[in-house]
């Protein structure tokens, strides 16, 4: 299989702008939304049963979606993106198992997917040549979104919280 | 601890819109920092609505017979693998009502202290636990569905 083309950064923001966007995700005032289906789990009766996962939209269908995006500034800035597709936040619960999902696309177009990492967890996401990206926070992740990748559920945090940005 | 159960509390298509509505992804809930990991939403508290969803909660509130709304909270609690308790404390010292109200049916319990010993009530949907908010109680969370959901009244 060819290999899949992707950066990593480590330390990606300054440690104060990172623990501003984490302290508001993990904060009591910010909403998550419930989605009951993992589009990207496998559709096994076991599988539609058992996950689900929360998520938060900053920015989609060509607007805001969050009154918060503003405090993703210092992100966003440094993507130097020429424009957004999707900004997502999301909460995977800890369901104590972390077998491999069903590879997934964000679009069905060339674009850019980087995923932002806010806390460190043993939920990999698997790009389409299997290497596994570990969570790890302040970790930025650049991919090609419209390449099969998936994800793990964690098993040794809370949960598993990050930020998908889908831009060009 | 005195209480009652009434199953099929709500007309059928009712209690469907209330269920579509707090089950869906246009439904806000916050993290809670005090468990493991659960999400609520204060529909309403401090002598004022918090949130538009109290409106549809009119016809509920006169099926409670509930004259007057201290506190309305839905909490929405991930399944564990194995049971956890979650110890719930009443937060009002003033003579009021509780109201326990199933959204889902699933294996996680509510259980009551009763003068005969431990009482466990199932979580099945549509029915609803008036118990007396003023003695402890405890809920599990579920094994067998994604999520455990429950609406909260505190009310005279």
């Amino acid at each position: 299989m060819e290999k899949t083309e992707y950066k990593i950064y480590d330390n990606f923001l300054d440690k104060e702008d990172f623990q501003t966007i984490k302290n508001l995700m993990e904060s009591e005032t910010f909403p998550w939304y419930y989605i009951a289906d993992v589009s990207h789990v496998g559709q096994s009766e076991r599988d539609h049963r058992n996950y689900f996962y929360m998520i938060h939209y900053f920015y989609d269908g060509s607007m805001p979606k969050s009154n918060h995006i503003h405090q993703l500034k210092p992100l966003l800035d440094k993507l130097k993106a020429k424009s957004f597709i999707r900004i997502k936040g999301n909460l995977y619960p800890n369901f104590q198992e972390n077998e491999p999902d069903e590879p997934h696309i964000d679009y069905d177009f060339s674009h850019k997917a980087a995923i932002f990492y806010l806390n460190n967890n043993n939920g990999p996401t698997i790009l389409e040549d299997q290497t596994e990206i570990e969570c790890k926070e302040n970790r930025l992740l650049l991919f090609d979104g419209s390449k099969p990748h998936d994800s793990k559920y964690c098993t040794d945090a809370p949960y598993r919280l990050n930020i998908n940005i889908n831009f060009f | 601890m005195k209480y009652k159960v009434i199953d099929n509390f709500l007309p059928s298509g009712y209690f469907k819109d209330i269920k579509n509505i707090l089950m869906s992804n246009n439904f806000a809930c916050i993290k809670d920092d005090k468990s493991d990991l659960s999400f609520y939403n204060v529909i309403y508290g401090a002598d004022r609505p918090l949130s538009n969803f109290d409106d549809k909660l009119l016809e509920f509130k006169k099926e409670l017979s509930l004259t007057s709304s201290i506190k309305i909270r839905a909490d929405m609690y991930p399944r564990t693998p194995k049971f956890k308790r979650h110890f719930w404390v009443n937060e009002f010292d003033v003579s009021h009502k509780g109201a326990l109200f199933f959204i889902n049916t699933n294996d996680g319990v509510t259980i009551l202290e009763t003068q005969n010993g431990k009482v466990e009530i199932d979580s099945v949907e549509n029915r609803i636990l008036i118990y007396d908010p003023t003695q402890l109680f405890a809920i599990t969370t579920c094994t067998n569905q994604k999520v455990r959901v429950t609406l909260n009244f505190n009310y005279v």
